[in-house]
């Protein structure tokens, strides 16, 4: 057991966090939530942030010089995450990019296609949205309608996707359709890459919750896509998606924790100076921390069975169970802290009140909360699966 | 960056899970059996005849006792083993034989003036204990002879063990003490052990039973309220784990350095805040798993129950732990207060 950074990694944090303190904008939090922002405003700052944290060497920590990324490995990774969690610097407007398309491209993906769509995705040149969930297909993937026929040397594809973040400013879909309508669930499907410019793709906006535009409609009608543009083999597209997903869980959202660490200090910080600091609060509080702190060393070691080669698996839907219930923890004592204040023109209940109604959607989005239940409870301790019909 | 176990505490881990099967052993017995083991001198030097091991070595062994239900102080005297094997070579004979039980204080605290030794503690096991071994200041041990005190047998929850609390008020000039690096956080972490240990019994015990068990044609752990119960229980059991071997971990580099003692006590608070708790939701889960075997003064889990109870007992206050560790987070560093948040304003 070793629970030590190295000195070169010491130093390497080091480098990271001397870089975001001298780059990263001094009212970025109050400007990123505070409630009214330009969209186009936001967006603009967010690509831009994205290529000055490329150019200077911290994005595309692990994946290979080859195609643009660092060459490191994951503690690096790790540790750039986190500090930009602390920092609380922003997110990335390209996850669905960074931690499903190019994890997917390095795994299956062929040479073309790395050399091609790896780099864009650091030079935030294309931005990409996730094309798996249907009107009728949420939780239950399989059960998508979205159909790609095979004519020639081409594809074509039909169907309506929906809840598809970033479709609005992306320029690329990652798509998954049905091409053997005829075989068992979970099989029969395959992955595409498909350029949002495509004639047929309409795209139609819908508002969160939060008030931000965020996710999509995205319809296909006689979408064509190039078999060179098919992912992986054909009607394997599920399993080189929930492969990749399991190691992704483990490891991309590793900055959460730093973040949700601060988002608790500044509550307290807040309690305490609005007097309204208990010793009930400080135990709820405390409490809290406790889990973040456990989340972090759950991460840790993901990190280190990582470096000594073990697959990642259904466990990592711990972290994903975590992580989301934490961050609804914190908002709802955010909400405490505020209490008849909730509708005061500060910056810090701006904040609170949209980290409260953003974080809603955590425990839904990329599996939700039951679903990551069942995974742990079927694939990791076994359990049967229902033996009776429903009636 | 590594929190895995290294095949030899793996080794450690089954052969005293093999020793706890094998031997029926009960009370002052299991002194030399884990002797035998090695048990009681992980923590003891080399020289000194021990195995020179540290606390995640150790609180794998405590994880073992817990989940065998032992019924004897492993943790206690193995802790204290260690420190009195310095002080004193005779004991440290009779300690490597398991011809000497150590117990450390479940509650309470000793005073200590320039002249006498006060309080009152509570302990488990006073019936087997040669010695008492109660932390006094930081990171000092006071030996005392409970035979000598006045002691008060208590109302156990654990029927297994027996609890008692002791009063002492003696001249300090009787009363040697011993240097034990942060004793305190260790005891207490080898405490969480046990209660993971019991924890990881109750666990096994429940999935296997919704496994087995059918009703309504199939069994009931393909029920879906069931499986979101283990899920959770899953859960929790894997930050105990963590929390306990980062604790450990840590514990075994505090000496290096100030900044180290730091974090390796604000890593003991998580595990105070997280063992007693999810130990005691998990033993409560199986026993719902159970039905109405689950609920019978025979069926174990009744055993590991009581025994999660007696030993959270000793761990004091929740609340308070989550109080102290709220402080020590909100204190270190983070970005708020970082000097690197000079160098973005420059």
């Amino acid at each position: 057991m070793d629970i030590t950074f190295t000195e070169d990694q010491e130093r390497y944090r080091a480098g990271i966090r001397t870089w975001l303190a001298q780059n990263l904008p001094a009212n970025w939090t109050e400007a990123d939530h505070w409630p009214q922002v330009d969209e186009d405003a936001e967006q603009a700052f967010l690509i831009d942030w994205e290529r000055r944290l490329y150019a200077a060497g911290y994005s595309g920590i692990a994946w290979p010089k080859a195609y643009g990324g660092q060459g490191l490995g994951p503690v690096e990774d790790y540790i750039v995450n986190e500090e930009i969690g602390l920092a609380e610097a922003p997110e990335s407007l390209n996850t669905i990019g960074r931690e499903l398309v190019a994890p997917i491209l390095l795994s299956v993906g062929t040479e073309e296609q790395k050399l091609r769509y790896i780099p864009k995705i650091l030079q935030m040149d294309d931005i990409w949205c996730q094309g798996f969930s249907e009107p009728n297909a949420g939780s239950d993937l399989a059960a998508i309608k979205t159909r790609a026929e095979r004519r020639g040397d081409v594809w074509v594809a039909n169907g309506q996707k929906i809840w598809t973040s970033y479709a609005h400013m992306a320029n690329h879909c990652i798509l998954l359709a049905k091409t053997d309508t005829g075989a068992r669930a979970h099989r029969g499907m395959t992955l595409f890459i498909v350029p949002m410019d495509t004639p047929g793709i309409e795209v139609r906006g819908i508002r969160h919750l939060g008030g931000q535009r965020h996710f999509n409609e995205v319809f296909f009608t006689d979408v064509e896509i190039r078999d060179e543009m098919r992912i992986g083999e054909v009607n394997a597209g599920w399993q080189v998606a929930v492969g990749v997903l399991g190691f992704e869980r483990a490891t991309t959202r590793l900055y959460r924790q730093g973040r949700f660490m601060q988002e608790l200090r500044s509550l307290h910080h807040e309690a305490q100076r609005s007097g309204k600091l208990t010793a009930s609060l400080e135990e709820r509080m405390g409490a809290v921390a406790a889990e973040l702190q456990l989340l972090k060393y759950q991460n840790l070691k993901f990190l280190g069975r990582i470096m000594s080669g073990s697959q990642i698996g259904d466990e990592s839907s711990l972290l994903k169970l975590s992580w989301s219930q934490i961050h609804q923890k914190i908002a709802h004592l955010g909400l405490e802290v505020l209490g008849a204040d909730l509708d005061e023109d500060s910056a810090f209940a701006g904040r609170f009140r949209k980290i409260y109604l953003t974080a809603r959607g955590e425990t839904i989005y990329a599996g939700s909360s039951q679903i990551q239940r069942n995974i742990i409870a079927e694939r990791v301790l076994g359990l049967p699966r229902p033996e009776r019909k429903p009636a | 960056m590594n929190l895995q176990h290294s095949s030899e505490q793996d080794m450690l881990r089954d052969s005293l899970a093999a020793a706890f099967a094998r031997s029926d052993a009960k009370g002052a017995d299991w002194g030399p059996v884990l002797a035998a083991q090695g048990a009681l001198a992980l923590l003891t030097p080399e020289d000194l005849g021990g195995l020179g091991l540290g606390m995640v070595d150790a609180t794998v062994a405590a994880v073992e006792a817990g989940r065998a239900c032992l019924d004897y102080p492993l943790a206690d005297t193995m802790l204290m083993a260690g420190a009195l094997a310095v002080a004193s070579p005779d004991m440290a004979d009779e300690l490597a034989e398991g011809r000497l039980t150590i117990v450390a204080p479940s509650s309470g605290r000793f005073g200590l003036t320039a002249d006498r030794l006060v309080g009152t503690v509570k302990v488990s096991h006073p019936e087997l204990a040669d010695w008492l071994a109660a932390p006094v200041g930081d990171d000092r041990v006071a030996l005392v002879r409970p035979a000598d005190l006045e002691i008060k047998r208590n109302v156990t929850v654990d029927p297994a063990i027996s609890t008692a609390t002791i009063r002492v008020d003696m001249n300090m000039n009787l009363v040697p003490t011993h240097s034990v690096e942060l004793v305190e956080e260790k005891l207490a972490l080898l405490r969480c052990a046990d209660l993971l240990g019991a924890a990881e019994f109750c666990f096994e015990t429940g999935i296997q039973y919704i496994k087995d068990r059918r009703q309504f044609g199939q069994p009931i752990g393909a029920n879906q309220a069931l499986k979101h119960m283990a899920a959770d229980c899953f859960v929790e059991l894997e930050n105990c784990r963590v929390a306990i071997d980062y604790a450990a971990a840590i514990l075994d580099q505090a000496a290096n350095s100030p900044a180290a003692r730091v974090l390796a006590q604000e890593a003991v608070s998580v595990a105070l805040c997280c063992a007693p708790l999810a130990a005691r939701r998990i033993a409560e889960e199986a026993i719902q798993f159970h039905g109405g075997i689950g609920v019978t003064w025979e069926y174990p889990l009744n055993r590991y129950l009581r025994r999660i109870l007696r030993v959270s007992q000793s761990m004091g206050r929740i609340g308070d732990h989550q109080r102290r560790l709220l402080c020590q987070v909100v204190q270190s560093t983070g970005w708020q207060d970082d000097k690197t948040k000079q160098a973005r304003s420059a």
